[in-house]
């Protein structure tokens, strides 16, 4: 997905094997928390990317916390659970039952169609539950609409701060950020995330995802196929 | 999803992706909308016999569905194979090769534009008629165009598409209107004789028959459209499939008997002279004496609505287009960007917005006919185009099984896609040797050439892009065809290797 090669900033992990757990624990666990503020406006909560990018973003991220957290295995565009051990998180632990009850199921593709379905709505619960985000009915014409207004807009802006300073910088990225990177790539969030930055800072992005760990990589690719594909049925 | 909710054993997931997903009906309203029906019957076919002075229209729209139906067995056949399902010049690229496939991609961007620009020539005119006759205001036909271009300008940048329910409403009332109008002609007959003989198979095999095939094709073009939903309906095996007949058939009857209704009500050694005097107006005036003011108004209404759907749905077309050909990097990555705002893929769709306009432009200051030399000329030679890409992709077809048959049986691998090339490449031949009658010049005239020309040329741009592709970036040759992913599949060969280890010669292009 890259134009150009750069001299390889620092490596972001080791290539074709699992980021150590304690690592994981640390950052990728509330990877689609990062990925949902990143994708809203830190003071409105007004989404920034339009609604099938968020979705199918936040589908994603949520099979990517239970890729890191070595409940699943993504290879050659289909996932298998690899340890039923349930997550903390009830959401991760509610999408890990599910995969364990319907392995007829394998398309990675099939899993994130179904999580989009209200990937936004949950990820939304969950930042509320633990306060981070505040539950707000807007009423509009004749519809009443949910808004998730971050509590504190220093906490919501910060995942995609750091994330672009580091980016930027050509810093070193944990794996939970690599993923978290390879998101806003490929959902298009990048335009935002990136804004002002210079060119090399994209080239760095671009070989991020590129040199990404094997199973978040196919993630990656089959999240734009989903975006991708629904620029070119109109049903974005 | 819902974290309350208990799985039951019967597959939730399934169950709640069948909701999201389309049935038939949307389907076939979407790719409709596209085809508009009342724009070909009121536009299309009366404009066909005034130009080319054939009295075979009808049989010609159902022979062309027929080739048509043959051609779509193949082609949804093999829309299930592939990804990127929504575009010609995939199915070219996978069945006879990438630089046959780009060449594709060039002649379907040419024709898809003519197919839009050519259209704002029929709502400029009609709706300035329109104005004229209801209101008594005189504005010019460039004018009105110039409106719509800029109503489908915004709405392609601001993907703001018109509502599913909308298009279904709109185009329910435009089939109900032309089978009214049909009724009304059908039982007024010129003579007080039902005459069938603009349906007779003999005009087949008349002088000129084809002019009136690829005008009839261009009435058709946008049900290919149908493939582009395979990732998002409840059953992709038999709803495309179900959705693609469906338009083709409903289209097919309503053209041939629309026209052929016309040719009953004014007789059919009447029609091309009744054509030539009333033009696109045609089908109203013959029943505007049995029918209500109002009707009449609403049929005109409609029209003008259809011309406009049919504007949007094609610049929507282009545009995703480019950004399939610019996701691929076949053309400049920019182009295969997205609003992340909207979804649009907006530099896709100012492109083809500016190539308008320009066209449109240059239509003004020369003082051209906007009915004939930007209507009828501009939107058969997209037909045109459009016949030799269904051409191209259904040889593709044959060549995309022979390699693999992938368990299809044999008539809809080999034997419907092969008597559906024959076909088409005959009607094609056939439709390039009679140009001049199409265009209703002189048969010396050097127009005849220029047209079908275009395409020669950006078929042969296209094959030298895909070889210089070929040599200077072959990491992007190599995925051609691959679809919207193929972007990234680009970046991801076999993750074996740790990237460190990777020779530099693997490094992006």
């Amino acid at each position: 997905m890259c134009r150009t090669a750069r001299p390889k900033p620092p490596s972001p992990g080791p290539d074709g094997e699992a980021p150590s757990r304690r690592c994981v624990r640390r950052t990728a666990v509330r990877l689609a928390d990062s990925f949902y503020l990143a994708a809203h406006h830190d003071v409105t909560g007004k989404p920034r990317l339009h609604h099938r990018a968020i979705a199918y973003g936040l589908a994603a991220a949520i099979l990517a916390e239970l890729l890191y957290a070595h409940r699943i295995l993504i290879d050659r565009a289909s996932v298998t659970v690899v340890d039923r051990t349930p997550p903390p998180d009830p959401l991760a632990r509610t999408v890990l039952d599910l995969l364990i009850a319907e392995p007829q199921h394998t398309r990675v593709r099939v899993w994130l169609d179904f999580l989009s379905q209200d990937s936004r709505e949950q990820v939304g619960q969950r930042l509320c539950r633990d306060g981070t985000l505040r539950r707000e009915e807007s009423r509009r014409m004749w519809r009443s609409a949910v808004v998730y207004v971050p509590v504190d807009m220093n906490v919501a802006a910060w995942s995609s701060i750091r994330l672009s300073t580091k980016i930027t910088r050509g810093e070193e990225l944990t794996a939970g950020d690599v993923a978290l990177a390879g998101l806003i790539a490929q959902t298009g969030l990048d335009t935002h995330v990136l804004a002002g930055a210079p060119r090399a800072a994209r080239d760095y992005l671009c070989q991020l995802t590129d040199h990404a760990w094997p199973p978040l990589r196919e993630l990656l690719v089959q999240t734009g196929i989903a975006i991708g594909g629904g620029v070119l049925s109109n049903r974005t | 999803m819902s974290v309350s909710e208990q799985t039951p054993r019967a597959s939730a997931v399934s169950a709640v992706l069948a909701t999201s997903r389309l049935g038939i009906p949307s389907v076939v309203f979407f790719v409709m909308a596209a085809a508009a029906p009342l724009t070909v019957v009121a536009g299309g076919a009366t404009t066909g016999y005034a130009v080319t002075g054939i009295v075979g229209i009808p049989v010609s729209y159902l022979v062309v569905a027929v080739i048509l139906a043959l051609f779509a067995v193949g082609y949804v056949a093999m829309s299930r194979h592939i990804v990127n399902a929504g575009a010609f010049y995939t199915y070219v690229s996978r069945g006879l090769g990438r630089p046959a496939g780009v060449s594709a991609a060039f002649v379907a961007v040419l024709a898809y534009n003519a197919m839009q620009i050519g259209l704002y020539g029929g709502f400029g005119a009609v709706l300035a008629d329109f104005l004229d006759g209801r209101f008594g205001w005189s504005v010019p036909w460039w004018g009105c165009a110039l409106v719509g271009w800029a109503l489908v300008g915004a709405l392609g940048v601001l993907r703001v598409d018109l509502n599913g329910r909308l298009l279904a409403v709109m185009l329910i009332l435009e089939i109900a209107i032309a089978v009214v109008f049909d009724l009304v002609m059908v039982t007024h007959p010129a003579g007080g004789v039902v005459d069938f003989a603009t349906l007779s198979p003999s005009h087949i095999f008349a002088a000129g028959i084809g002019a009136a095939l690829v005008t009839a094709i261009t009435g058709f073009v946008g049900f290919e459209a149908t493939v582009v939903f395979s990732e998002e309906t409840k059953d992709p095996k038999r709803t495309i499939a179900r959705a693609t007949y469906i338009s083709v058939a409903v289209t097919g009857l309503l053209y041939g008997l629309s026209a052929w209704a016309m040719s009953v009500a004014t007789g059919p050694d009447r029609i091309v002279a009744a054509a030539r005097a009333d033009g696109t107006g045609l089908m109203f005036n013959l029943v505007a004496p049995h029918v209500g003011r109002t009707l009449v108004n609403v049929g005109h209404l409609l029209f003008i609505t259809s011309l406009f759907a049919a504007l949007l749905a094609f610049h929507n077309t282009v545009a995703r287009y480019l950004f399939a050909l610019g996701r691929e990097r076949v053309l400049p990555a920019a182009l295969g960007r997205t609003s992340p705002r909207t979804g649009a893929p907006t530099r896709g769709s100012l492109t083809q917005t500016v190539l308008a306009l320009l066209v449109l432009v240059t239509y003004a200051v020369v003082g051209l006919d906007p009915i004939l030399h930007l209507f009828f000329w501009v939107t058969v030679t997209g037909g045109l185009g459009v016949l030799i890409l269904m051409a191209a992709t259904s040889a593709a077809v044959v060549g995309f099984f022979a390699r693999d048959r992938r368990g299809e049986p044999l008539w809809r691998r080999l034997l419907a896609p092969a008597l559906a090339t024959i076909a088409l490449v005959t009607v094609l031949v056939v439709t390039i040797e009679q140009f001049a009658t199409l265009l209703g010049v002189e048969a010396t005239s050097s127009l005849r050439w220029l047209f079908p020309a275009a395409y020669a040329v950006a078929a042969l741009l296209g094959v030298g892009w895909a070889l210089l592709l070929r040599v200077a970036r072959p990491r992007i040759y190599a995925v051609i065809g691959l679809g919207a992913a193929s972007a990234t599949v680009a970046a991801t060969p076999r993750p074996v290797v740790p990237s460190a280890a990777r020779p530099a010669s693997h490094v992006r292009v």
